[in-house]
């Protein structure tokens, strides 16, 4: 892909910036790190303005989309060998749904961009193709009058574009649905073990410490004798929580994400306390498991709302009024277990 | 495999007197919730609706109020914690920080 930079800054109108639809090694290396690393998507971004994919005329379709460069690599990697205009709109990096919900994809945004792109100069039609999930965002009554383009909405995935522009802008009922399928769930996954990870890792190491306190100071050897039961809970509870849940999704019993994941927290749970003799042998431990990670796994599941595609805000408050009273009183709980396990440990009691 | 969230608990409504039948509703609803029947619309699968608010937002004749939002778990926890108020919360997805969305 040939570098994408700066059309129309400063209110200046620039020539288009030539795209085309071939990925790049780059552009692969980009998708991967958008799924792994928040740091990187959230600067995986391009300059708005007006993009020429192939040798769009007169005639060509103008697309809308947001500035999130994966949003636009994918919807221009979709339109291979077509040419259409692409007009990227400044939602601070954000994909076109959640700008949409946020409202940063909006009606006075894509207004902006319209007329600081100039884009009437380079077209003899007036039709807008917005994306459907962008509509949450976009008045397109308020759009048609302030900009005087007639708005269409396109297909929800960008690879029905091309069967929606050969059907004369007409989707498919298919094509009008947001999915959630299990190649959807699977990209996500890393972006929700990993910071469960990040967690889990502070939380052990704060435990090691506490473990390792003597009246000599923190001993490595029993910081580690201490912490180590500990781990395979907490590892667990990430397994179940944010691994299994956007795998299986579908499949585990519920409708309350806080529910699910507390079945599979309750079956990894009573799996650690059956297999490990260590574990079924303390009772401190096993009541520690038992409570603390179906916890831990219904919060991570509970989470996971958030990167779904059909939870609705009065859905999770529902859920939220159950499941929040749950997580702090299990919270205590098993505060109060691994107090007692420490003061143990330390020969205390 | 169809997706179904909790039941019984969206906010949608639609003034059907209002409706002209222009289809734009059942364009932009992402889980098929309406239906165009003698040129009206209908709910036709309410416990499907993400209260994301597409429909209301482009019903030009003010036919449909949703109490719209983002249906995001840490968002809400967020605004509970930090506001009181779940509705005001913000998930990562919007200054950027951690995982949402």
């Amino acid at each position: 892909m040939q570098q994408i930079n700066v059309p129309g800054e400063c209110g200046q109108t620039s020539a288009p910036v030539h795209i085309s639809s071939a990925m790049t090694p780059a552009d692969w290396y980009g998708a991967i790190m958008c799924r792994i690393s928040n740091r990187f998507r959230m600067k995986y971004t391009v300059t708005p303005g007006l993009y020429a994919l192939g040798n769009p005329d007169k005639d060509s379709v103008v697309l809308v989309t947001s500035n999130y460069r994966l949003s636009l690599n994918v919807l221009r990697s979709a339109l291979n060998n077509r040419n259409a205009w692409v007009l990227v709109v400044d939602t601070k990096g954000i994909n076109v749904w959640c700008a949409a919900g946020k409202g940063t994809f909006c009606t006075k945004e894509i207004v902006k961009q319209i007329v600081s792109s100039n884009l009437i100069s380079r077209i003899s039609h007036r039709t807008l193709i917005l994306p459907q999930l962008g509509a949450s965002g976009v008045s397109s009554a308020k759009l048609q009058k302030a900009s005087g383009f007639t708005v269409k909405f396109g297909p929800v995935r960008a690879s029905d574009i091309p069967a929606y522009l050969d059907n004369d802008c007409k989707a498919s009922p298919e094509m009008r649905q947001a999915r959630f399928t299990l190649t959807d769930r699977v990209k996500l996954v890393p972006m929700e073990a990993i910071p469960a990870l990040k967690k889990l890792g502070l939380f052990l190491l704060i435990a090691s410490v506490l473990f390792g306190i003597t009246r000599t100071g923190i001993i490595y050897k029993q910081a580690i004798i201490g912490v180590w039961p500990l781990v395979i809970p907490g590892l667990t509870a990430v397994l179940t929580g944010s691994v299994i849940i956007p795998l299986l999704l579908p499949f585990i019993p519920g409708r309350a994400f806080s529910l699910k994941g507390l079945i599979t927290g309750l079956i990894g749970a009573i799996a650690i306390v059956v297999l490990l003799p260590v574990y079924r042998s303390s009772a401190l431990l096993s009541a520690f498991c038992l409570i603390s990670v179906p916890a831990s796994s219904s919060f991570l599941s509970f989470l996971f709302t958030g990167s779904s595609t059909y939870t609705s805000p009065s859905g999770v408050k529902t859920e939220l009024k159950i499941a929040l009273p749950l997580y702090i009183t299990s919270a205590v709980v098993s505060t109060v277990l691994l107090t007692l396990t420490l003061t143990r440990f330390w020969g205390i009691l | 495999m169809k997706l179904s969230y909790i039941s019984n608990v969206s906010t949608l409504k639609l003034a059907q007197e209002k409706c002209i039948g222009c289809e734009r509703c059942v364009e932009v609803c992402p889980h098929a919730v309406f239906e165009i029947n003698n040129k009206k619309a209908h709910i036709v699968a309410l416990d499907n609706c993400m209260e994301c608010g597409a429909c209301a937002q482009n019903c030009a004749f003010g036919a449909i109020s949703v109490k719209n939002g983002v249906g995001c778990a840490a968002a809400m926890i967020n605004g509970l914690l930090t506001k009181g108020d779940p509705d005001k919360g913000t998930c990562d997805c919007e200054s950027g920080s951690t995982s949402c969305c």
